[in-house]
């Protein structure tokens, strides 16, 4: 007792002068968001963000001090020169059992690891680029860094504009498609939080038992540093997921007095809310509620509720603020009025736009990309549609051909960029196809390829699994921003969802049997040792002439 | 180094009186002349080794259904763990296959469309996405961790192989469909498929799989299920054109209905029950050879032996789980379990089967013979072949000869001929003579007509003792099939003996009674344009029927 009370007494000039210099600009805010979606899933998405100044101290040595951000991030892209970066980890998306084209998040990448950001340009951008990969791949217990530097992609700077605009700065992006979500995420991602799990939303997020079992899962960190003109750091971290609400007996048990039956946080999370975390400037539960699929959905005790847009559609929402103490330690239910049993509906009504990616016309050297991009509305949109190859898919680009209901459709593709890679170098394919959607029509493109063959080390671990091509992104062009004023309830076209983003894709590839080295081993060996006998045979005799007695007519040498 | 290179300009010819001057000339004089000596008895006793290397052969391939020559199978690939998980599939499972069985029942004699709305219906009431293909009805079950990039299918025909409609197997599937759906421990995708027919709806799923689906299939289970109950589970497992499945899939589900579900298995419906004929090893062999004759007529004729035949193609590791009709006491219990503890199995797989385990025979449940056992038998009957081949004076006139047999044969298969037509080469005028002379060559030359005779007898032994030895390691019994077949057309037997030979095996005559006569329900013909059974034009026009053609000219003109 009196050891720490000294402590504060000789330490309290300094932390004085760290409160004054630093101020307490950092601010600190959650939300948890619940959306129902049409086949008795839930989406469920965690959200983070600290809103900070620079780090460093104006004083003549270097330091830094941080109190609501994690200096393990912020250092090495401070060090490196980044201006804005953003990581995430997506298990995928399925679109056809739901009604909207990919996550709640949209940030969120298509599938596997991705990492992407835009750095300030010097000499050694790429050295730095590396850099920070490695530093960052160390913190989610993942590598992020390019097996090879070719793998680095840096024309989807158009895709994945600036959130802020600075000078100067060039995009990478590096995209690892074989990349898990797993249980070592999420203890690096709840040590970033100023909360760390352990109070706030946050300790709703830390239980790895729940978290894991969900669906469609997505992790990511977004980091737009301070900067000369925009002395406002942001970092924003995110963790979503489905979650079935469905028991196998397709009960939802809506009875209310049967308190073991209803949906509510506790039954999601196996806990009550939490108390809030001190620093938060706000902490929010936000539920989305479609209409009318979910009129009838109420909650106990009930927030405050408003209308919003959120991907396209105005949706009702309610909101409690978590910083109430009356909520902490409470449980809010959640009930269907009048529902009983649940049937999964026959049909779900499909996004407005939806892409899917699949590999016809399957050999073992050779296939061709059908990329179907289906327009539900009754608009014309305008997209770019982009992929990324590895070196070792050739696409055949004097074949690329568009249809749509079995009409070819050159007019639609309005420009192709093509930067192919260049090997045997590792390096990566890109291609950017300017599209027109026409309205309610079925685009489907073709891409025919040939797949080159791999040398014996560049086959990964596993190679008899085939290897994973990284999502291909559609790029919408005409979104315009969902808090922009409009009359109508529904138009696909106000969403902050740019992009939508396909599946990802095992392609098989020609292995050889890595199981039976020493088949191989035998058989060069012997091809080997046959070969240098005859060499050495043919090197060491003396050539000369013989007469045979049997045989007078032909001489043989020898 | 190089003054033993250059040593080998012996210089200028000495005087041939005085060749062998030292003692080193004489005896390398004397090794070249008993080595031409050697040469000139096996030279001269070519028939003797035939004859002994052809009853060898004969000897070992009679060998191989004796016990001594098996080995007990075992699990290679160690991911497969079979029957080691705890299984779900329960008494409530059972009544709801119970409730779909007693509404199939209804529907059996109903159109398409009434049975692809059932299906549809019950799939989409178990949450599961769902649809139909030209002559299927398909769901897609995507459990929550799976990435969807690799995916198990699981079909039930409506016919059974018996004929019968195959109601419990599809109402196995409606049931494995509403139980899988919201379990959250599988890795891959499933598709299950009710295909149209006995093997044709499964055959159009798979034509048009890859436009529908983006994942890749590995391995495929095809139930069939057309009694009341089941006393065994009997494993077809020869696909289309003589593939078989990772040998590691029927150990699994040998291991696994044997342990898990507790229902002993079977190959091909033979009942493992060894007959009490003279001493023990006699019943065991008798057992292995009614097991390896009915893989072989699969084998030879490269027909599926069930309905899972036509994934082979695809490069899918699948086979048939046939429930053996009888009076108990194994029913949806039992199936539901293995099938589950199965598919378990195949869950966790982290690559496609890999390790060469894809040849072998199969004398009995539990046992195998491994390819190094059975292989010398074909390996010495085509080296039998082979060495007939050596005597070839004319080489190139020889080609010219036997390259019309082939061209022949192909113009029969462009006409679309029945090889019954082929009887037309014993009375046409295409003889040896004739072709010669339309060449403008000497008739009469009965010593060079001999001559070519030679070759042309050498070079078809040559050709076909090699083919037999390569088709030897991928379809061991075509192998054998063609090695009978060469023996019988390529060696000397008196003429009237060959005519004899020739008229009875002539190929489509054979293919005429196993259609017709001899209750086989045997169209290769058919087998090729639906299924893509290359026996019909590669087999019996290609190989057989030339051969056939080759021999019926060279009859004549001998």
């Amino acid at each position: 007792m009196l050891l720490s009370s000294l402590r504060y007494l000789l330490l309290a000039p300094i932390y004085t002068a760290v409160a004054i210099q630093h101020g307490t600009d950092d601010t600190f805010s959650e939300s948890l968001t619940l959306h129902p979606l049409p086949d008795g899933r839930m989406s469920v998405l965690f959200q983070f963000e600290t809103i900070f100044s620079s780090s460093k101290l104006q004083s003549s040595t270097p330091q830094s001090h941080h109190s609501l951000t994690p200096p393990s991030l912020l250092l090495p892209l401070e060090a490196n020169n980044v201006s804005e970066l953003t990581i995430s980890f997506t298990s995928g998306w399925d679109s056809t059992r739901s009604s909207s084209a990919g996550l709640m998040n949209y940030e969120s990448s298509g599938g596997g690891g991705e990492i992407r950001g835009w750095l300030r340009d010097s000499d050694n951008a790429k050295e730095r680029w590396n850099a920070v990969t490695n530093a960052l791949g160390g913190l989610f217990c993942a590598g992020l860094g390019a097996k090879d530097v070719g793998d680095i992609v840096r024309d989807f700077g158009g895709i994945y504009p600036q959130k802020r605009f600075v000078e100067n700065t060039t995009h990478f992006l590096l995209s690892h498609p074989e990349s898990h979500l797993c249980t070592e995420n999420l203890t690096p991602f709840l040590s970033l939080l100023p909360s760390k799990g352990l109070s706030g939303i946050s300790s709703l997020l830390s239980q790895p038992g729940i978290i894991f079992s969900w669906e469609s899962q997505s992790e990511g960190i977004e980091i737009l540093m301070p900067s000369s003109t925009h002395p406002e750091g942001r970092w924003k971290g995110w963790w979503e997921g489905v979650l079935p609400l469905i028991p196998e007996n397709n009960k939802r048990n809506n009875n209310n007095d049967d308190e073991s039956g209803n949906l509510s946080i506790e039954k999601i999370f196996k806990k009550k809310l939490p108390r809030p975390f001190p620093e938060a400037q706000s902490s929010v539960l936000r539920l989305i509620k479609d209409s009318p699929r979910d009129d009838n959905l109420r909650a106990n005790p009930n927030g405050r509720e408003g209308n919003e847009w959120i991907d396209g559609q105005l949706r009702n929402v309610i909101e409690w603020d978590l910083t109430d103490a009356n909520l902490v330690g409470k449980d809010i239910d959640f009930w269907w009025d009048g529902e009983t049993e649940f049937h999964y509906p026959r049909n779900i009504l499909p996004p407005g736009i939806s892409v899917s990616r699949t590999v016809v016309d399957k050999l073992a050297s050779d296939g061709t990309f059908q990329i179907t991009i289906t327009n539900n509305d009754d608009l014309e949109r305008k997209a770019i549609y982009s992929e990324i190859w590895p070196w070792w898919v050739k696409g055949w680009m004097s074949e690329i051909e568009l249809f749509i209901d079995n009409e070819k459709r050159p007019d639609l593709l309005d420009n192709l960029s093509y930067n192919p890679s260049t090997p045997p170098k590792i390096s990566t394919t890109t291609l950017h196809f300017t599209l027109t959607i026409p309205a309610r029509s079925k685009l489907i493109l073709k891409i025919p390829f040939t797949k080159l063959t791999l040398k014996y080390t560049e086959h990964r671990p596993d190679a008899e699994r085939g290897i994973e091509l990284s999502s291909s992104i559609l790029t919408l062009l005409d979104t315009v921003p969902e808090q922009s004023t409009g009359s109508a309830v529904e138009d696909s076209r106000r969403t902050g969802r740019k992009r939508i983003y396909t599946n990802r894709l095992l392609l098989d590839i020609p292995t050889p049997d890595f199981s039976m080295p020493y088949n191989v081993i035998i058989m060069s060996s012997t091809v080997m040792a046959l070969f240098f006998g005859l060499m050495q045979g043919a090197l060491t005799r003396k050539w000369g002439w013989v007469e045979v007695k049997d045989g007078a007519e032909d001489k043989k040498n020898d | 180094m190089l003054s033993r290179i250059r040593r080998r300009n012996a210089g200028p010819r000495p005087d041939p009186k005085s060749v062998n001057f030292a003692s080193e000339h004489l005896t390398v004089s004397k090794t070249i002349a008993r080595r031409k000596k050697v040469l000139g008895v096996i030279w001269e006793k070519i028939p003797l080794i035939r004859a002994i290397l052809a009853t060898a052969g004969f000897l070992w391939l009679f060998a191989i259904p004796y016990e001594g020559l098996w080995k007990g199978t075992y699990v290679d690939e160690h991911a497969l763990q079979p029957g080691q998980v705890t299984t779900y599939f329960d008494w409530g499972n059972v009544h709801k296959a119970d409730l779909y069985l007693d509404k199939l029942e209804r529907i059996v004699n109903g159109t398409f469309e009434e049975r692809s709305a059932y299906l549809q219906d019950t799939f989409s009431s178990s949450g599961l996405s769902t649809s139909n293909a030209s002559t299927s009805i398909y769901a897609h079950v995507k459990p929550p961790r799976s990435k969807g990039t690799e995916s198990i299918l699981v079909s039930a025909n409506w016919v059974s192989r018996d004929g019968t409609p195959n109601l419990r197997g599809v109402a196995t599937l409606l049931a494995m469909g509403d139980f899988l759906k919201g379990q959250n421990h599988w890795a891959f995708d499933f598709i299950l498929v009710v295909g149209e027919g006995y093997m044709e709806g499964l055959e159009g799923f798979m034509r048009e799989y890859s436009t529908l689906f983006n994942g890749v299939i590995w391995t495929g289970l095809n139930i069939d299920y057309p009694g009341h109950s089941f006393s065994h589970i009997g494993l077809f497992y020869e696909g289309v054109n003589g593939r078989l499945p990772n040998q590691d899939i029927l150990n699994t589900i040998s291991r696994v209905a044997q342990f898990t579900g507790g229902v002993p298995t079977r190959y091909h419906n033979i009942p493992d029950e060894v007959p009490s004929i003279g001493p023990e090893w006699l019943g065991k062999y008798l057992l292995a050879s009614k097991h390896l004759l009915s893989h072989f007529g699969y084998m030879i004729t490269g027909r599926a032996s069930a309905a899972h035949g036509v994934l082979a193609r695809h490069r899918i590791d699948s086979l048939t789980l046939y429930c053996t009709p009888s009076e108990g006491p194994h029913g949806f219990h039992t199936l539901g379990r293995t099938l589950e503890s199965s598919l378990r199995s195949l869950n966790n797989l982290l690559e496609r089967l890999h390790a060469s385990y894809f040849f072998y025979l199969l004398p009995r449940p539990w046992n195998f013979i491994p390819i190094g056992h059975y292989l010398p038998s074909a390996i010495l009957l085509s080296a039998s072949i082979t060495i007939g081949g050596f005597d070839i004076p004319n080489p190139l006139e020889a080609l010219v000869y036997v390259l019309f047999g082939f061209i022949a044969s192909f113009v029969f298969w462009i006409a679309s001929c029945h090889p019954i037509a082929w009887y037309s080469f014993f009375i046409g005028p295409l003889t040896l003579k004739l072709q010669r002379q339309l060449r403008g060559g000497n008739v009469n030359q009965i010593k060079a007509s001999r001559e070519l005779l030679r070759s042309i007898k050498g070079l078809l032994r040559l050709l076909y003792g090699s083919l037999i030895a390569t088709l030897s390691m991928i379809n061991f019994p075509q192998s054998i099939f063609l090695a009978l077949i060469s023996l019988l057309y390529l060696t000397d037997f008196p003429k009237s003996i060959k005519y004899l030979i020739l008229v009875v095996s002539q190929p489509g005559l054979v293919l005429w009674l196993l259609k017709y006569s001899l209750d086989v329900d045997l169209d290769l013909a058919k087998d090729w344009l639906e299924l893509g059974n290359l026996t019909y034009p590669l087999g019996v026009y290609g190989i057989w029927g030339s051969l056939w053609i080759n021999s019926v000219l060279l009859l004549k003109d001998e």
